[in-house]
């Protein structure tokens, strides 16, 4: 995992696509994970009385989820400096999880590379989540 | 498991009315501390949780060659502050205003999350943050049921001060419509 060169870094660019299967064992590790016990995560019963199919993914989960998308491409060496994350729909087990986004911006900051990015996370059925996802990048000597 | 009214009562968001909430614009909320360090523990846990390989995550010598100490994912900074179910000697409370703003409305769901990062996390290191809601808007219908959206904004830090994050929140207070 050695990353891109961030002075090569082209608005439009398609990022590559990443996938991940939900099961009950993820939907499970999450409050084991993030230590979140809203009983969203962990309460099939609630979740149902919330209008929700089964218990869901938490915010954490998917906002990891979106980072490690960007870093499986940008490298270890990328600082996430923002995210936004707008939710649309919820994830539960059985779903497939994926990652997709494109380069929007990327302008030189002094010695980094700001990279700006539109993410989509979706499901088989739904759009997840919009993401906007900032990195910073160490510009290697020429 | 819809019984445990210890689960029900630690994670339910307080109830009052519109006007209750809208008084407490700008009221900011006591620090809320985290009870154990950020450990490689609990990274390992939730990069299984995603399937990160980052080796900033998993080799402690990488990562601090690149960030001068190992550092944790970003996205984990809310678990660092998340108090567990049970503590000795003491209640466990959520003491926020994203938990604490009175509004009608006994569930809750997120709507967004926007958090700008001044640093890496440090494995080592205990946080703690305050929040202060900003924004409430009037009674809204969506597909879930009849509620309030609710803005907040929680500053993180370290033991000694030193700031991590800002996160501005929305999340939607509402009454669900099988309720």
């Amino acid at each position: 995992m050695t990353g891109i060169n961030p002075a090569d870094v082209d608005a439009g660019f398609e990022l590559p696509v990443v996938a991940l299967a939900i099961t009950y064992e993820k939907v499970v590790m999450t409050p084991l994970a993030t230590w979140d016990l809203f009983p969203g995560h962990c309460d099939p019963f609630y979740a149902q009385g919330q209008g929700q199919k089964s218990i869901y993914l938490n915010t954490i989960a998917l906002q990891g989820f979106a980072d490690r998308f960007v870093t499986d491409w940008a490298g270890p060496a990328a600082f996430i400096a923002r995210r936004k994350m707008v939710m649309k729909a919820s994830v539960y087990p059985g779903d497939q999880l994926v990652g997709a986004g494109r380069v929007v911006r990327s302008t030189r900051d002094g010695e980094r590379q700001r990279i700006e990015l539109a993410i989509q996370l979706r499901t088989q059925t739904d759009l997840v989540c919009d993401v906007e996802t900032t990195l910073l990048l160490l510009l290697r000597p020429a | 498991m819809t019984q445990n009214p210890t689960q029900r009562d630690r994670t339910a968001p307080t109830q009052g009315s519109y006007e209750e909430g809208k008084a407490l614009l700008g009221r900011r909320s006591p620090r809320n501390f985290g009870t154990h360090p950020v450990t490689d523990v609990r990274v390992a846990q939730y990069c299984a949780l995603i399937e990160d390989g980052n080796p900033n995550y998993w080799d402690a010598a990488a990562s601090a060659r690149l960030w001068g100490r190992p550092v944790a994912p970003p996205a984990m900074l809310q678990t660092f502050t998340m108090p567990l179910p049970w503590l000795p000697g003491r209640e466990v409370e959520l003491d926020f205003m994203l938990m604490k703003l009175p509004l009608p409305g006994n569930s809750i769901i997120n709507v967004s999350t926007d958090i700008e990062y001044h640093r890496p996390i440090y494995i080592g290191e205990t946080l703690n943050f305050w929040d202060v809601a900003t924004d409430l808007s009037e009674q809204k219908e969506t597909r879930l049921g009849v509620g309030h959206f609710v803005t907040t904004v929680a500053t993180y830090q370290n033991e000694i001060g030193d700031k991590v994050a800002t996160v501005t929140n929305v999340q939607f207070r509402f009454t669900p419509r099988s309720a």
